[in-house]
Parts: structure tokens; sequence; C-alpha cells
């Protein structure tokens, strides 16, 4: 039984090259920093531009066969959790992480869609 | 929020006001464990429409191409000639995200396998129909 919701989905593009790392134990992870640009509409009616950068993590054989896939500037989505751990923000690294259980390159983010709103 | 494979060629059209007007389908690969414990494989076929710079953009989509679509979901009626009332339900997209083809880059939505046409039965075993993932040209 489900106690809780934690589901993010991005689309954005990778600002560097992803970096490929193993755990001790042999298990693959992949870094990225993922970025968008975001339409948005406030309160004022006025449409402006949010832009957004995420730290995005795969792990396991999908970590390892992406790594040849991805580069700097590449379009992807990434289906996922986000993470927090204490150690991350100690060692001074942004505690906030999304981990995806999906992440595939796109043709291109879409910039046509209906713009999101931010209207309370 | 769905993810899947086009069953066919989008197709864009014009309102005869001008606005872009895109329909197409998506099959949606669902893996289950029935009773007996057997892996089972199901598919879902969902309608999606979109409009103006969205339904542009949706135009060059063609048949197995992966796409995530978020949207509203929509129940229409109406009496067809025969007098029968008909419904369908379809999604309004309000953003679709053109995902690429390849092996290892996740889980249903991915496969690069096209789904098996609305003609044949989906208990139809795709994996028979089409090679392996690593012997696909991409």
């Amino acid at each position: 039984m489900a106690r809780g919701l934690n589901y993010i989905f991005l689309a954005g593009t990778l600002t560097q090259a992803p970096e490929l790392r193993y755990t001790p134990g042999g298990l693959a992870i992949l870094e990225m920093s993922l970025g968008g640009n975001d339409h948005v509409v406030g309160d004022d009616d006025q449409q402006r531009e949010l832009a957004w950068y995420h730290r995005v993590t795969v792990f396991g054989a999908q970590a390892e066969s992406l790594a040849n896939q991805l580069e700097a500037g590449t379009p992807v989505f990434a289906e996922g959790r986000l993470d927090y751990r204490w150690c991350w923000a100690l060692a001074h690294e942004p505690p906030h992480r999304a981990v995806a259980r999906r992440l595939s390159p796109t043709r291109r983010v879409s910039s046509a869609c209906v713009t999101l709103s931010m209207r309370s | 929020m769905i993810i899947g494979n086009l069953t066919r060629d989008a197709e864009l059209r014009y309102t005869p006001s001008g606005s872009a007007v895109t329909r197409f389908s998506v099959a949606v690969n669902d893996r289950f464990r029935d009773r007996s414990g057997n892996d089972q494989e199901r598919t879902h076929y969902v309608d999606v429409n979109t409009w103006r710079e969205l339904a542009e953009a949706c135009g060059e989509l063609g048949k197995g191409d992966p796409v995530f679509v978020v949207g509203r979901l929509v129940n229409d009626s109406w009496t067809d000639k025969e007098g029968n009332r008909r419904y369908s339900t379809r999604i309004e997209g309000s953003r679709v995200e053109f995902l690429t083809r390849g092996p290892g880059v996740g889980g249903a939505g991915t496969r690069p396998e096209p789904v098996a046409s609305r003609a044949q039965p989906s208990q139809l075993d795709i994996d028979e129909e089409f090679p392996p993932e690593e012997d696909l040209p991409f």
C-alpha cells in the first residue's frame, strides 16, 4: 500500500557530459546535469521564462549503456523520483537529486506546448 | 500522462478557421504478473488530440514513434446516423515529448518494437514477431 507519492518528470538538455562511476560493489552510476527553460504565466498574466537545473542519476545497466549515448547538449526525458541525502549537502553538493527509473534521449525538447499556468 | 508508441502516422488537419489539429493513437504496453505467476503483456490504445503550435509540431510524428504525452482526459458522446449513442475517450494533449527508440534506455514506452496493429489480437507474442533489441539497426 502506497503511503506517499514521489514521482517526477523532467525534459531538458544536458548541460555537461555525463559522468560514469562505479560503487565499490560494482554498481554503475551515471550522473548528469539537466537544465530546461519553461514558459510560465503568473498571476500578472505575463509570460516569462523559468530556467531550472537538476542533478539526475541513473543506476545499473541503463547507466552504462546511456553513458555512450549522451553528451553535453543532448535533449533528454527522465522519469523517476526525487531523492534527498544529508551526505550530499555535507559534501557541499546539491542535496536533491532526481533518480531516474527511465531516461532516454529525445529528438528535441518540445517548445510548442500549452503554457504552464502558475496562477494561484 | 502516458508513454507509448504511435500506431500509425499522425494526421495533421486544419479547421475552417485555420487552426491546426493533429490526431494520433498511442499504444501503451503494460506488463503485469497474473495470478498463476506468469508475466503477461497487454497493450492499451489511447487517442490523443492536439491543437495549434503543438499540433503543427506533432504533424511530423510517424508510426512507431515513441512519445510522452501530458494532457486532460476528455469524454465525448454523440448520436450517429443510425441513431446509436456513441462514446469516445481521448487525451487533449498539452505537452508532447518526442522520445527516441533504442535499446537499453528504459521500460515499456521506449521499447523499439512497433506494436501489433489493431487488427491482430493483443495477446500476440510481440517478441516472436520482431528481432531482439540488439539486432535492430539503431
